[in-house]
């Protein structure tokens, strides 16, 4: 009797520890899906209008949390075996010491990287990897393509970006970093049409070449987006370019996921 | 008699020409491009972070002397304070020269540099440009200051006080 009794108690055990394993399987994978298919600065245009109000909303939740420089780890130590290329906010990361390997320069796109060294150097940024090992490399353009009138070569060129890289550095993993936001003062001057919308147009598209090249795509903006979409107004000086306890927490953001 | 006031006339003149040349070194020794910069940083109006010099000071001499295009030869000490940003072409740089004909190539090499932070920022952040184009260039012995900065018009000012 005893022992039909305890029988029947562990299946109803095993039927509520499935239960629960059910559940929780549910909740992580609608809080993942959110990570990976949203852009929640968008306010407003056609790109990302197929995104459903659930996801937006649970989005909230998360990427505008600011996070608390302070609290973060600031061993970035993972980055010592990557590369980073790209426009001038990722030389705030060689600057402020958290990356060794940066290669960037204000102005920087993806027509130019081609052809245009970094500060003091001789040979266009690209070629920088010439002759290197590294584990990763992360590409970052696209604030200073939001002007261009035809996307169509954006993407072209940042697919050549990605060819070459892979060319030069055969085995590292390429990672697509997304556009961070930028203040809203600095959005509605709107100069060469860089606002905060084209940003969130642009890193749709980075999240498509990212998919069609089958690459990583870290979406950066995490936890330094404010609840308006806007990168808030004395996170940096130009309301751009991050000041270093911000650097900090965007680096945490692209270590943590990489 | 007169062989010896001649050998004692001669040690007088290589005595005198002697304390001479080393008199030009003490202004340059006595110059502290630590202090003058930091007082550079201090005294100009800027508007990026600068002035955090902890976090805007570059520390490595080797990736001056490749920003600024200079040489080792040339430069014998530097320190550089920059918008570590990069939101701006704010910054202040100062250089120990090895001798005179050092400080016209350092002098040459802002030259240099601020043409290029002008054809970099004219396109892309224009109003950077006023800032570069009104660039200052101080020369005091053998070092030579620069800065860019909102006004760099009190530049000459803070060096002559700082040195003083």
């Amino acid at each position: 009797m005893s022992s039909v009794k305890s029988g029947k108690s562990t299946a109803i055990g095993f039927v509520a520890a499935v239960l629960v394993i059910v559940i929780l399987i549910c909740v992580f994978h609608s809080g993942k899906q959110t990570k990976t298919k949203t852009n929640p600065a968008q306010t407003g245009n056609s790109v990302s209008d197929t995104v459903s109000e659930t996801v937006v909303t649970t989005e909230t939740t998360t990427k505008y949390s600011l996070v608390d420089p302070s609290s973060i780890n600031t061993d970035f130590s993972c980055f010592d075996n990557c590369a980073f290329i790209g426009n001038s906010r990722l030389l705030a990361l060689g600057n402020y010491g958290i990356a060794k390997n940066v290669f960037a320069k204000v102005a920087l796109n993806v027509s130019t990287v081609f052809t245009d060294p970094g500060e003091g150097r001789s040979v266009p940024v690209i070629n920088e990897l010439d002759g290197k090992q590294f584990d990763k490399i992360f590409i970052m353009f696209g604030d200073n393509e939001c002007g261009w009138g035809s996307m169509e070569t954006f993407r072209n060129q940042y697919k050549k970006v990605i060819s070459t890289c892979r060319t030069k550095v055969p085995g590292a993993e390429i990672i697509l970093l997304s556009c961070l936001p930028i203040s809203k003062t600095t959005s509605d001057k709107n100069v060469y049409e860089y606002n905060i919308n084209n940003i969130n147009n642009v890193n749709v598209i980075i999240e498509e070449i990212a998919n069609e090249e089958g690459c990583k795509f870290i979406e950066t903006g995490v936890g330094i987006t404010g609840p308006d979409g806007y990168l808030p107004e004395d996170y940096s000086a130009d309301g751009t370019h991050l000041k270093k306890d911000y650097c900090l927490v965007w680096a945490r953001t692209v270590a943590d996921n990489m | 008699m007169k062989k010896l006031i001649s050998v004692l006339l001669l040690a007088l003149i290589l005595v005198s020409a002697a304390s001479c040349g080393s008199g030009s070194n003490t202004d340059t020794q006595s110059v502290d491009i630590e202090k003058v910069a930091l007082a550079l940083v201090d005294g100009l109006p800027f508007d990026s972070e600068i002035k955090d010099t902890e976090n805007s000071v570059v520390a490595n001499l080797d990736r001056i002397y490749e920003v600024f295009s200079v040489s080792a030869d040339d430069v014998t000490k530097a320190c550089f304070y920059r918008d570590m940003s990069a939101g701006s072409a704010e910054e202040v740089a100062a250089f120990e020269c090895a001798n005179a004909q050092a400080v016209e190539n350092v002098k040459s090499a802002l030259g240099n540099r601020i043409t290029y932070l002008h054809d970099q920022w004219q396109s892309y952040g224009p109003a950077q440009v006023p800032k570069i184009d009104g660039a200052a260039i101080v020369v005091k012995g053998n070092c030579v200051f620069f800065a860019i900065s909102n006004d760099s018009s009190s530049a000459q000012q803070i060096v002559d006080n700082s040195v003083n």
